[in-house]
């Protein structure tokens, strides 16, 4: 038996083999090196009282002062179940949703319909963020489009964004409106990765279009929707905080004020607070790498297909 | 399938760099190198300031006019005159300035910016100084200030605005942690103008000085008198007459209430009420009778905080009223603080807060809401007849608006030289009133706007052609004399009506430790107070009166007063 030669080794025989490609990985690495783990370092001040000209190594510490301001506000655990609420929300609704809409998208056999279709869904995407919550806060103020539609059916036309029970359904489903096509890009790619030749086995073997989907579509489907999956879940806790901070107001913070909005508003907005926007920064990517990692190994038991 | 789980993972890898890209905002990069190069600046500046020290006899302004030297101008009339200044102007060598100077985009019209402006163009033939102004998107502008001082270098000169724009810790910190200029020292030798005027009246002296006596900005100063109160509630003249009322009818609550239902009523106007997202008005106009504001207010040298006085449970009480009639929006916690144009020019509302330059047939008249519109300020509301509200816009001397030099400027003497200029009587009558056929002079010797400004068909974009908008050094008869009847009559009514002798002075100022501890407490209260304040309007809080103030006292309100209460003490010693 050969002997299995150590890493560096083997490294160095592939590099040699594959100097273009190594190559060409270069700047990737050097970007994540410099964008994303050199400011990591920029982390330590989040305990420390940060001022930008005495710098990191100067600035005094001091411990977890800005965790126990953060932890110890009377809103904390309200802006943590709004976080979630909302981010679950949004998960229940447009996961089923988008992977339903490019499995209908896939079924369509007009190619230019297909096409005049996506460009439709696709476009919303493209329109800035300031001006849909514009359009969402017409629609759904006192005498607004979609409150007056309502109003038929309830006999009062009252404003919806400003009820705290609306709030998380108008957020979560504008972001469907927005994102749905745009969504379904990556489920398409891969439903035309699938291999013909299955289908025309499912069709020998007497599958109409249903059984078909549900026995070649969607488990070949499976690893990317699991993929995109445990992504998302690795990103409940950073909720848009642009969005939240363009419709809510005062009177739906109850259901509206989420950890980004909190930090803004008074982090940001009254004062140049670096040092408790950092803690809680960290905070939210904790939870965040927490989260990821479990729901990683939780798909590997359930599904075999993973992340990592 | 194992190559496919490797493209699928790639595009994926492709997606979330991109949006790591995007989303990981907070953790400064460069704060090594800005450190040195800060250290550096800091040297550079206290050198210069040893430098204006020696140079000078006394250690204070005040005795100070060696070093002052005479330069040439042009004035009003286009005559030559000798005014004293802090460096010789015209300098030998062009100097840039940047700075940083938000602006309302009316004012800027067809120019590109600021400097482009006749005051501006004349500054720079007569000093050699070229100013770049640099404008922050409109609405922006707090949050690009903040974020002014992550940046790598400060622009020359900084216009901060006291309660709304300043650093965080306040400006004595922003000189500690070596991002402002201490002036101090350095006006006595480079700003004969700007002392002299601190000199002539002992008010100004106290607003612009800091506790420990520091002079650290130039302010935006009126002459004279000052600016009076110029916005308060007003009305809808033609709207009231249908309902058989006149302005000076309505002084009480009660009166308001009348006359709103029965315009509700009559079907004029939908909600004939406007107040802002957080339940009051911009400026508090409608709690002043019940002796509060949303705010810490100042009872004879006492703080006290609005939301924990019975009056202001009085006020969120009459408004969940008002609120429940339909006499104001039923989401009325969308609103900013103003309405929106689209709902004024649908006569959605017959009463409003406005400025006085708004009054009468101006902004939302030009518009073509009515042919008769006439909008007209009114008393700040009292509770019985013959009472008087305390708390309302004060009258103004010294303004909030001031201008830091920074110490990324190269050129602090030529910086503070400069800015001295506007307070000095040539360049002040000058930057008030334009050059050439923009003024007229009465026959008391005074000046007023010609037509050119007045009659102009956009009166803002004109304003910000030929004068400065905010002449730093302000006359304000300028702009009451191009006053129509309407607006003098709304500023009368104010003046008349109420007094701001609750309003907690702008000026007083706490140390950077007492800040942050006030900030920290602060950014709950003040989430809770606009939180619940909107919800017991809106009828849906699950607080009471006794409640609400007893939760604001568990979140540290005391404290927070008793810090405000130090300052104010200190400002009252000074």
């Amino acid at each position: 038996m050969v002997k299995r030669k150590s890493f560096w080794e083997r490294l160095k025989r592939d590099f040699k083999m594959n100097k273009a490609i190594y190559i060409m990985l270069l700047p990737v690495l050097i970007y994540f090196i410099m964008y994303h783990y050199v400011p990591m370092l920029g982390l330590v001040t989040a305990f420390q009282d940060y001022k930008i000209k005495l710098g990191y190594f100067k600035s005094p510490f001091v411990g977890l002062k800005h965790f126990d301001r953060f932890f110890g506000s009377m809103y904390f655990v309200r802006l943590l179940a709004n976080t979630f609420a909302i981010s679950l929300k949004d998960i229940f609704w447009s996961f089923p949703l988008t992977i339903t809409f490019a499995l209908l998208l896939n079924e369509v056999g007009s190619k230019r319909f297909k096409s005049v279709i996506q460009t439709v869904t696709y476009l919303p995407y493209f329109i800035s963020m300031i001006v849909v919550c514009g359009l969402v806060m017409d629609f759904t103020k006192a005498g607004g489009m979609i409150s007056s539609l309502v109003g038929l059916f309830t006999g009062s036309s009252d404003s919806l964004l400003t009820n705290p029970n609306y709030f998380q359904s108008i957020f979560v489903w504008s972001g469907i409106w927005q994102g749905l096509g745009y969504g379904t890009i990556i489920y398409i790619s891969a439903l035309a990765a699938i291999n013909p030749e299955l289908y025309e086995a499912a069709k020998i073997d007497g599958a109409n279009r249903w059984k078909q989907t549900i026995h070649v579509t969607i488990p070949c489907l499976i690893p990317t929707i699991v993929v995109m999956l445990v992504l998302r879940i690795g990103s409940i806790m950073s909720v848009s905080y642009q969005k939240i901070i363009l419709l809510y107001s005062p009177a739906v913070y109850e259901k509206a004020d989420v950890i980004s909005s909190y930090v803004y508003r008074v982090g940001l907005q009254e004062g140049t607070e670096y040092s408790f926007s950092t803690a809680v920064g960290l905070f939210q990517s904790v939870v965040n790498l927490i989260l990821i990692v479990a729901a990683n190994k939780i798909s590997k038991k359930l599904t075999d297909s993973s992340l990592w | 399938m194992k190559k496919r789980m490797v493209s699928v993972l790639l595009s994926l890898t492709m997606v979330a760099a991109s949006i790591a890209g995007c989303g990981s905002g907070s953790t400064g990069t460069s704060a090594g190198t800005d450190e040195a190069v800060a250290s550096e600046k800091t040297e550079d500046a206290s050198e210069k300031t040893d430098a204006a020290d020696a140079a000078q006899t006394g250690d204070s302004y005040e005795a100070a006019d060696a070093g002052i030297f005479t330069s040439t101008f042009t004035d009003i009339e286009g005559n030559e005159v000798q005014i004293q200044t802090g460096v010789q102007f015209p300098l030998e060598e062009e100097v840039t300035l940047t700075f940083w100077y938000p602006v309302g985009w009316n004012f800027i019209g067809e120019m590109n910016a600021l400097q482009d402006g006749e005051v501006w163009q004349y500054l720079k033939e007569m000093t050699n100084v070229n100013v770049e102004f640099i404008h922050p998107a409109e609405g922006t502008e707090e949050e690009a200030y903040s974020l002014l001082y992550a940046s790598d270098k400060l622009p020359d000169i900084l216009y901060s605005d006291l309660g709304k724009r300043e650093y965080a810790a306040g400006a004595a910190a922003a000189v500690t942690d070596g991002y402002f200029l201490d002036l101090t020292d350095m006006i006595g030798k480079y700003a004969p103008n700007y002392s002299a005027v601190l000199n002539s009246n002992e008010q100004v002296a106290k607003d612009v000085k800091t506790d420990d006596g520091q002079v650290l900005s130039f302010f935006h100063i009126y002459e004279g008198i000052g600016k009076a109160c110029n916005q308060g509630p007003s009305v809808r003249e033609e709207v009231l007459a249908q309902v058989g009322y006149k302005p000076e009818d309505l002084v009480t609550y009660d009166d308001w209430y009348d006359a709103l239902t029965k315009i509700k009523e009559a079907g004029i106007c939908e909600t004939p009420l406007f107040i802002s997202k957080k339940g009051v008005m911009e400026y508090n106009e409608l709690t002043g009778g019940y002796g509060v504001a949303q705010d810490f207010i100042n009872i004879d040298g006492t703080i006290k905080y609005g939301p924990c006085e019975p009056g202001y449970m009085e006020y969120v009480e009459m408004m969940n009223k008002w609120h429940d009639e339909g006499l104001i929006d039923s989401d009325f916690a969308l609103n900013e603080r103003d309405p929106e144009e689209g709902d004024v020019i649908n006569g959605k509302y017959a009463a409003w807060w406005s400025y006085c330059s708004w009054n009468g047939d101006k902004k939302w008249g030009a518009k073509g809401v009515a042919d008769d519109f006439n909008l007209i300020g009114t008393a700040i509301p009292v509770k019985t007849k013959g009472e008087k509200a305390h708390y309302r816009c004060p009258d103004t001397i010294v303004n909030n608006y001031n201008f830091h030099i920074t110490t990324d400027c190269e050129n602090p003497e030529v910086a503070i030289a400069y800015m001295d200029l506007f307070y000095n009587d040539v360049v002040a009558l000058i930057a008030n009133y334009g050059l050439g056929d923009t003024h007229v002079k009465n026959d008391d010797g005074t000046y007023s706007w010609s037509d050119k400004i007045n009659g102009a068909e956009d009166v803002y974009a004109a304003r910000g052609k030929y004068v400065l908008p905010n002449a730093f050094y302000e006359n304000y008869d300028r702009v009451m004399d191009s006053w129509t009847d309407a607006q003098k009559v709304s500023q009368q009514n104010w003046l008349d009506t109420s007094d701001s002798a609750y309003v907690v002075p702008l000026y007083i100022s706490m140390t950077a430790e007492e800040n942050e501890e006030f900030a920290s407490i602060m950014g709950d209260i003040t989430t809770f107070v606009e939180e619940e304040t909107a919800k017991m309007i809106a009828g849906n809080s699950s607080y009471d009166g006794d409640s609400f103030v007893a939760k604001i006292k568990e979140l540290g309100i005391d404290r927070a007063i008793e810090l405000k209460q130090a300052a104010l003490d200190r400002y009252n010693a000074r």
